[in-house]
């Protein structure tokens, strides 16, 4: 080794050691806040473009937002032990109960943000305690969107309930969510309801799984596959997540959500305040900015998701309704499950979907 | 220090042989040690921890639990038969095209020779996802060449050809035939044609020419594509759950499901080396038998 790269390397290790170190200052100091945000549509340059500018201002912190996957998330926060360096963590609901139940996250007062006390009640979730821990970002009901187009040239009537999935019409055309992904373990508890079953006896949900096969196209796992075979004309019928009819619109597809006469699981994206996280007051500042009327606002014009703020819905034009195709009138319909229940067994039924549906 | 290894380099003594042996390889060594050997070793690791619900819980039990429940699992014993019979078909069918292929390519004119290696080498130059996909679309229930036969009057409906074992080989042998066809073609050209005339004039016909001179001299192209097909296949992971799915489920799927979808890190961890470990046994295993069959590995005709 010569003295060149000796020097080299030397440099490099007191590079790494004080980047390491200035980041922690910088947390220590709260200079520097950390965010996890899930992936969705203009969710990051909304969060970026809104509420850092305004946490720079307000608290002298530099916003820093990765959006990642939320078994990542946990995974990460998880690592960080009693250290944690991230201060907010926007993960799917059902995740974020489970990461809760295991520590993860602290109590949100709303007091602190209280722009949050004008969610719907069903958009808090609370630890044993009763206290909030996992506040809901959006509303995405699990039910069946439907091809207009396809269905209008043939005459056939649009599905209205779970039991349409099985109508001879749809044979071979129908798609479904595996239980793997949230939204098909939904889907499998809705289906156990209507045949006598829950949370509880999940075996109603797959004998109605397995009756269901034979009008089955696809089970798809990840909504990308579903939007390869909604363009190619394979699937008319799917279960899936609302917001994945104007999605499959915008590309070209003329699609339709229909909400289910028995309901339709909602299955929301959530946020959390991280146990241990630097930066509170900013982070309190940050839900608040969040769940303000015009940032939900933002967030239902460019993302075309729906909000769980009442006070929002009240500025929403008729238009605006329209496009977001889940509005509070239908959100009686939505049906909450209890995901602490479902998350201690979910991973056996995705073992026994597995092994039983093929 | 510097100077103790130079001193020991330019000594004849036998720890300057094997230093100056393994000087070159240091940094292959180095890259082995950090990118291979110590993630394999953290694999083996988790693989011995007990299931907890939260990934890298504090201070998890030591247990052989996850390999007993690896094994006892009829499920994990499909998914080995499935990878197992995918690979070995795989196998099969990349060789009985690529031989003649490679044969062909070695004797054929340059713009022939040009069109062949592009035409083979094109699986590898698309990217992996766009061809699964290309074929994905192709063997769709409504897809084009099911209309096409529809249209012939050859099928009535729709045939279940994704989600098939056949579907899955067929992938898979065109993804890595390129390999196959690279290797055996420079097998095939180091066979010196002198050996083919004189059989040929001690009037050997040309399926004994095949068997007794060009089989035996390409052995080493052929055993090594057919380790690194079978090694790929086995291991493969898009392909099979874009092509086979749930219907075909192979031990790669249950590795991912379990460190993605279940977050039991410990399972896919043990999962992960067993199938490591089977595919090196296998190839080994392989390797000893192609070299009994060839003259106890002298691959040379006497």
């Amino acid at each position: 080794m010569n003295r060149f790269t000796r020097l080299a390397a030397a440099a490099g290790c007191v590079a790494l050691v004080t980047l390491d170190a200035g980041i922690a200052a910088a947390q220590q100091a709260c200079t520097q806040m950390q965010v996890y945000l899930s992936i969705f549509p203009r969710h990051r340059e909304d969060v970026m473009e809104v509420i850092a500018p305004q946490l720079r201002e307000r608290h002298n912190v530099e916003l820093v937002a990765e959006a990642i996957g939320s078994a990542n998330m946990v995974e990460r926060i998880a690592a960080q032990g009693g250290n944690a360096r991230v201060s907010i963590a926007h993960w799917d609901l059902p995740v974020g109960i489970q990461a809760c139940d295991q520590g993860l996250c602290k109590p949100i007062d709303p007091a602190r943000a209280p722009n949050t006390q004008r969610l719907f009640d069903w958009a808090t979730s609370r630890d044993a305690q009763s206290r909030p821990v996992v506040l809901a970002t959006n509303v995405i009901g699990v039910g069946i969107i439907y091809r207009d187009d396809e269905l209008r040239r043939r005459n056939i009537a649009p599905p209205t309930s779970w039991a349409d999935l099985r109508r001879p019409e749809f044979r071979g055309r129908v798609a479904i969510t595996a239980p793997q992904s949230t939204w098909g373990t939904a889907a499998l508890v809705m289906l156990a309801r209507q045949n006598g079953g829950g949370e509880q006896n999940i075996d109603p949900g797959f004998a109605a799984t397995r009756a269901l096969q034979p009008s089955l196209h696809s089970i798809f796992t990840w909504t990308s596959e579903l939007s390869n075979l909604w363009q190619l004309g394979e699937v008319w019928v799917a279960v899936t997540g609302n917001n994945m009819a104007p999605t499959l619109t915008a590309a070209g597809v003329s699609t339709r959500f229909a909400m289910p006469t028995e309901g339709a699981p909602v299955v929301p994206g959530g946020v959390s305040l991280v146990n241990g996280g630097p930066c509170e007051a900013a982070a309190y500042d940050y839900l608040n900015v969040y769940y303000s009327d015009d940032f939900q606002l933002r967030r239902m014009r460019g993302g075309g998701v729906a909000s769980p703020s009442r006070t929002t819905w009240e500025r929403v034009t008729d238009a605006e309704r329209a496009g977001v195709n889940l509005t509070p009138a239908d959100f009686d319909k939505l049906v909450n499950l209890n995901w602490s229940a479902i998350n201690s067994v979910r991973p056996q039924w995705i073992q026994r979907w597995q092994r039983e549906i093929r | 220090m510097t100077r103790l290894v130079l001193s020991a380099l330019g000594s004849g003594t036998r720890e300057g042989g094997v230093l100056r042996w393994l000087l070159p390889l240091l940094p292959v060594l180095v890259l082995l040690l950090i990118f291979f050997l110590l993630p394999l070793g953290e694999l083996l690791r988790m693989s011995l921890l007990a299931t907890r619900p939260m990934p890298r819980t504090p201070d998890p039990d030591v247990t052989l639990a996850n390999y007993v429940a690896v094994f006892a699992d009829p499920l994990h014993a499909e998914m080995a038969v499935n990878s197992l019979l995918v690979g070995l078909a795989t196998v099969i069918f990349t060789l009985l095209i690529a031989y003649p292929v490679a044969i062909y390519l070695t004797r054929c004119g340059s713009w022939e020779r040009t069109f062949i290696s592009v035409a083979c080498l094109l699986p590898i130059f698309v990217n992996l996802i766009v061809g699964i996909l290309g074929w994905y679309i192709l063997l769709l229930p409504f897809g084009v060449l099911q209309q096409a036969l529809q249209w012939a009057g050859l099928i009535d409906g729709p045939l279940r050809l994704l989600r098939s074992f056949p579907a899955l080989v067929l992938v898979l042998t065109y993804e890595h035939l390129p390999f196959a066809v690279l290797i055996l073609a420079s097998a095939v050209q180091n066979v010196p044609q002198d050996r083919i005339n004189a059989a040929r004039l001690l009037g050997a016909s040309n399926l004994r020419i095949f068997r007794t001179v060009m089989l035996p001299l390409t052995m080493p192209g052929i055993v090594a594509s057919a380790i690194l097909v079978f090694s790929l296949s086995v291991s493969s992971y898009l392909i099979p759950i874009l092509i086979g799915a749930q219907r075909v489920p192979v031990i790669p799927m249950a590795i991912f499901s379990y460190g993605t979808e279940q977050m039991n890190w410990p399972m896919g961890a043990a999962l992960a080396f067993v199938l490591l470990v089977s595919v090196a046994l296998i190839t080994y295993g392989f390797t000893v038998l192609a070299g009994r069959l060839t003259r106890r590995g002298q691959w040379e005709v006497t």
